[in-house]
């Protein structure tokens, strides 16, 4: 198993692939590599989901996008693996492993799709609000700003300070931004036109995961009737149907040092993310398509046919 | 494909000059359109299915640059073009060009099948032809299939409003009140057009009682009211409605006082797109409906300001009223899957 945890390092770290494509990634080598496979993969699975490793320290990201690419591609095996004959494994096996590859070359795809569409919302002058550290909401902005005149209000996203990332990336582009505190959101939100966040995982009530913060955004963006945009590819997409904060998985608690300089405290125990339930959110931007929330359960049918 | 092209234009520019006829009329002259295409066009051969597909693709395109307001025309476009594509796939013909690339993960889990090559064209022209006129006598009947399930939403001794003038809601009505309902109705004239007038004359020779109100009148009466019904121009795909201006004041009146708001629309009118604010689908009309010709030291000072459409966000609408039934807000994306195809949401991929 210490192959595994060597294998998803090295997708992350040299090759920077995202984390639902980068366990893909590790699950195909797994494949490549294996004597018995199903067995194999199941404990590759159960070891990217549960041990620590390098994915916690990475971005702070909880393992519930591995979860939901894993169990994707494994019910792709799984049905591949039904269909095919026995006696051709190498053959089954070769297939798979080319097929692992392609699907984790699809971020790029899948990346482009969803920026089309989400660009159909941007107008000139307009402030958008952001919260958490997402690559597919970097790249929306980015291009945003190429075509229209947008100024960026980015929260600082305490615990992890994912903020202050999002910030170097407008910077760079020189986008126009400014950097706000968690709390002044509901300060600010009658002056920003549309909340844009990325998703750790989609739900299958249409409800998202995402970094811990965002239900309290929702909740005010409702309140002054702006609407919230959910941007994620279609491997976000997770078997999951949580009724309340407490049904998330285990792993999504976690120790964070506190602000430095307090005598008696040194850590705290904390969700690093949170669900916003489906009434809150306006539209998914998805490589699938627009979504509404109520059409995510239909999506889900199809992609675990 | 030039001369194809012409000849689209040609009746595209005839649906925009004619005189301002409804969605209703202009729908069922482009189906009209499409079925003769479909009769003519050639297919002898497998690279010819994909050519028709392109072909009407192009035609949707050019309905967009010509009436770029008309989203029910392109709607039609899309209904003939997943006809065929379900065709297609019953029968295993490869519909993919050269340029199509995998995009989504369904698209990637999906297994290629075998594709077959000797296809009874005759046959497949045929079904594609049925379904079509099928297509058009939905859109033909489409006010009966609505009116039909009148007697089920208004009852006796109910006050009803209603906005300007729609003629399915006046069969909605007329059917509720030869079922036997005893109801009355409160009409919005609707300024500036004043279309609600002539939605009174209507409604009272066929024996309605009838109040003709003025448009700002609505939020005083609307604690009196029972139910509103509206039509709407199009539908979309969140569920939103695009109808003529003045409606979101009067269903976010209903909202106020917790009246429930029906719209009465038949599913031709469902569009794949969706909405961000009141300026994705609209335009201005002429400053002269509200204005007569200024002074000339007016016109430095005064700005006329006529959007011809409203956008009504979902949450103020209670129930859809369509062909197929009485809708919610969160079925709208099933019906968009079976009536749809995902390939032609933006004709222009």
């Amino acid at each position: 198993m210490d192959a595994v945890g060597k294998i998803l390092e090295e997708q992350l770290v040299t090759h920077g692939l995202s984390p639902a494509y980068a366990a893909i990634r590790t699950l195909t080598e797994v494949i490549r590599r294996s004597q018995g496979l199903i067995k194999e993969l199941e404990q590759a699975k159960d070891f990217l989901i549960n041990e620590p490793h390098s994915l916690k320290s990475h971005t702070g990201r909880t393992p519930l996008s591995v979860m939901s690419g894993c169990d994707m591609f494994l019910h792709h095996i799984h049905k591949t693996l039904s269909e095919g004959d026995r006696a051709e494994f190498e053959n089954i096996k070769a297939k798979l492993v080319s097929q692992g590859l392609k699907l984790s070359e699809m971020r790029p795809i899948c990346l482009n799709r969803i920026t089309q569409m989400a660009l159909r919302s941007f107008k000139d002058g307009q402030v958008i609000l952001v919260h958490g550290y997402s690559e597919v909401v970097v790249t929306i902005l980015l291009k945003a700003a190429e075509k229209f005149n947008i100024t960026v209000l980015v929260t600082e996203c305490r615990p992890f300070c994912e903020g202050y990332l999002m910030c170097e990336q407008l910077c760079k582009a020189e986008v126009s931004y400014k950097l706000i505190v968690d709390n002044a959101v509901a300060c600010i939100m009658d002056s920003v036109d549309m909340v844009m966040i990325g998703a750790e995982a989609v739900v299958e009530n249409g409800g998202v995961v995402n970094r811990i913060g965002t239900y309290g955004i929702g909740l005010i963006a409702k309140a002054f009737l702006k609407p919230l945009y959910v941007c994620a590819d279609s491997l976000k997409f997770v078997r999951m149907f949580p009724l309340s904060q407490r049904d998330l998985p285990e792993f999504t608690h976690s120790t964070v040092k506190v602000w430095p300089g307090h005598k008696t405290l040194e850590e705290i125990m904390t969700p690093v993310v949170d669900l916003t339930p489906p009434e809150l959110i306006t539209l998914l931007f998805t490589d699938l398509g627009i979504l509404t929330p109520s059409g995510i359960s239909d999506e889900l049918i199809q992609l675990f046919r | 494909m030039d001369h194809l092209t012409l000849n689209f234009e040609n009746f595209l520019r005839s649906l925009k000059r004619g005189d301002n006829t409804g969605t209703y009329e202009l729908c069922r002259r482009t189906c009209k359109f499409l079925l003769s295409l479909i009769k003519q066009f050639k297919l002898t051969e497998v690279r010819d299915v994909p050519n028709l597909i392109s072909t009407i693709s192009l035609f949707g395109q050019l309905s967009t640059r010509i009436l770029p307001l008309e989203i029910s025309v392109v709607n039609i476009v899309r209904r003939v073009l997943h006809i065929i594509r379900e065709e297609a796939c019953h029968r295993n013909i490869d519909l993919s060009s050269e340029a199509q690339r995998i995009t989504t993960l369904t698209g990637f889990f999906r297994e290629t099948e075998a594709f077959t090559l000797t296809v009874d064209y005759k046959d497949f022209r045929e079904s594609i032809k049925n379904e079509v006129k099928n297509l058009y006598e939905e859109i033909e009947t489409h006010e009966k299939s609505i009116s039909d399930q009148a007697s089920t939403h208004i009852f006796s001794n109910e006050i009803i409003l209603t906005y300007g003038y729609s003629s399915t809601v006046l069969q909605f009505l007329c059917s509720a009140k030869s079922a036997g309902r005893n109801f009355e109705v409160l009409v919005g004239e609707s300024a500036p057009l004043l279309s609600g007038h002539q939605m009174c004359k209507d409604l009272a020779s066929k024996n309605i009682a009838t109040t003709l109100i003025t448009d700002s009148a609505v939020y005083a009466l609307m604690s009196r009211v029972n139910k509103v019904i509206i039509g709407t121009r199009a539908l979309m795909a969140n569920g939103g409605l695009l109808t003529e201006a003045g409606k979101y004041g009067v269903c976010l009146a209903a909202q106020a006082h917790c009246v429930p708001v029906l719209v009465t629309c038949g599913l031709f009118k469902l569009s794949p797109l969706y909405p961000f604010d009141q300026d994705t689908f609209n335009e201005f009309l002429s400053p002269n409906t509200i204005a007569d010709k200024p002074e000339s030291q007016e016109i430095q000072y005064i700005n006329y300001s006529v959007p011809a459409f409203d956008y009504i966000p979902p949450e103020l609408v209670s129930l859809y009223i369509t062909d197929v039934g009485g809708k919610m807000c969160s079925y709208l994306y099933r019906l968009l899957s079976e009536y749809y195809s995902n390939e032609d949401y933006n004709l222009y991929s």
